[in-house]
């Protein structure tokens, strides 16, 4: 197997298979994009700010 | 007091506090950052961090989400006194540990890395069908397009392996035989599914959906490519009793209490593929009108 990697040592198979996928930028697209914020409530720094779920029983 | 050990960014975490808020529980939250420091009041220990103080008579249940407690190790000047210190922190924080996964809990810090191999050689002892699957160094006993590669590491994601983007490591078909040799390598036969299960289990209870991902080529033979522009069908699935009876075994016998399952349904067979005891459940739950935050809230 080619070793894409520079890696002195071998490398499995999956390697061969990799995809690599661009790191998305901060730009905001759409009004479905994540974003988070600090929230003291649920003690975390990554509360997503996001459109709720309204499950189906919601609806019913 | 519940204990939660999470990853800040666990957006699960925050959904099954949402319940423990409803439900009127008290509950701590440590992260992966936190550094913990042993240390005794009036006869009892505590736990120290930047952010909290927990003493372990407090905790009454245990939720092992993800990450681990992490301590503080002092190092010592001269060499016998370091290794002598050494073994007693050690101690201490075995025994810390040990205390905190005595108590009521869902899954433990201690096992919640688990080895796939292990886990298939288990799910057959159980009784489960497993495609067939083989480790090798070449591809001289894989048969072209229809076995799959997969790693052994329980993380598909190399995140920095380059500097604008990262490395995803699918299921994958083998296309050609390889003319070199590799480093041991996960095969599989593969399977033509009718549909994929994920099933959450949690303390002998399962709950399933059916991943309606063959008739997508970007998803056909892992559903995580995900298809945004028009995702797969996600619809309430139970398994059949004597399969749920099975994943029961399994996962007594690797001694978790929670965790996600793969299968794939092939005509009247179902092919057990991983267990993954912090996976991701929320769609499950989301998709399925399920409520699994709901119900982790509720035995903690």
């Amino acid at each position: 197997m080619r070793n894409n990697f520079k890696e002195k040592h071998k490398l499995p198979l999956t390697f061969q298979y990799i995809e690599m996928i661009k790191n998305k930028s901060n730009k905001k697209k759409n009004s479905n994009t994540v974003f988070y914020t600090k929230c003291t409530k649920y003690e975390t720094d990554f509360y997503a700010i996001e459109k709720p779920i309204k499950p189906l029983v919601r609806m019913l | 007091m519940i204990l939660i050990i999470s990853n800040k960014k666990d957006q699960t975490t925050v959904e099954v506090i949402k319940w423990l808020y409803r439900m009127n529980k008290q509950f701590i939250r440590v992260h992966e950052d936190e550094v913990f420091e042993i240390k005794t009041e009036s006869k009892k220990v505590f736990l120290e961090s930047q952010r909290n103080t927990l003493f372990l008579d407090d905790i009454k249940s245990v939720w092992y989400r993800r990450g681990g407690i992490r301590f503080k190790h002092f190092r010592y000047e001269n060499d016998s006194i370091d290794e002598h210190m050494y073994e007693i922190q050690h101690w201490l924080q075995d025994y810390v540990l040990k205390t905190l996964e005595s108590k009521k809990h869902i899954n433990k810090q201690s096992n919640s890395q688990i080895n796939k191999l292990w886990v298939l050689e288990k799910a057959i002892q159980a009784g489960l069908d497993v495609p067939e699957y083989f480790l090798a160094e070449n591809t001289d006993e894989v048969i072209v397009n229809k076995t799959i590669v997969k790693p052994i590491a329980g993380s598909s994601v190399l995140e920095t392996l380059k500097k604008d983007s990262y490395g995803m490591m699918y299921t994958s078909i083998v296309e050609k035989p390889e003319k070199d040799s590799f480093f041991i390598s996960f095969f599989q036969k593969k399977i033509e599914k009718d549909f994929e299960i994920r099933t959450f289990y949690l303390n002998g209870k399962t709950w399933s959906m059916a991943i309606f991902s063959q008739n997508d080529e970007q998803t056909k033979v892992d559903f995580r490519k995900y298809n945004d522009e028009n995702p797969n069908r996600n619809v309430r699935y139970k398994l059949p009793k004597n399969i749920e009876e099975k994943v029961h075994i399994l996962m007594q016998t690797l001694d978790l209490n929670c965790g996600s399952l793969d299968f794939m349904k092939s005509g009247n067979k179902y092919y057990f593929l991983e267990i993954n005891p912090v996976g991701q459940f929320g769609n499950v739950s989301a998709d399925c009108n399920y409520f699994l935050e709901r119900e982790i809230a509720l035995q903690l």
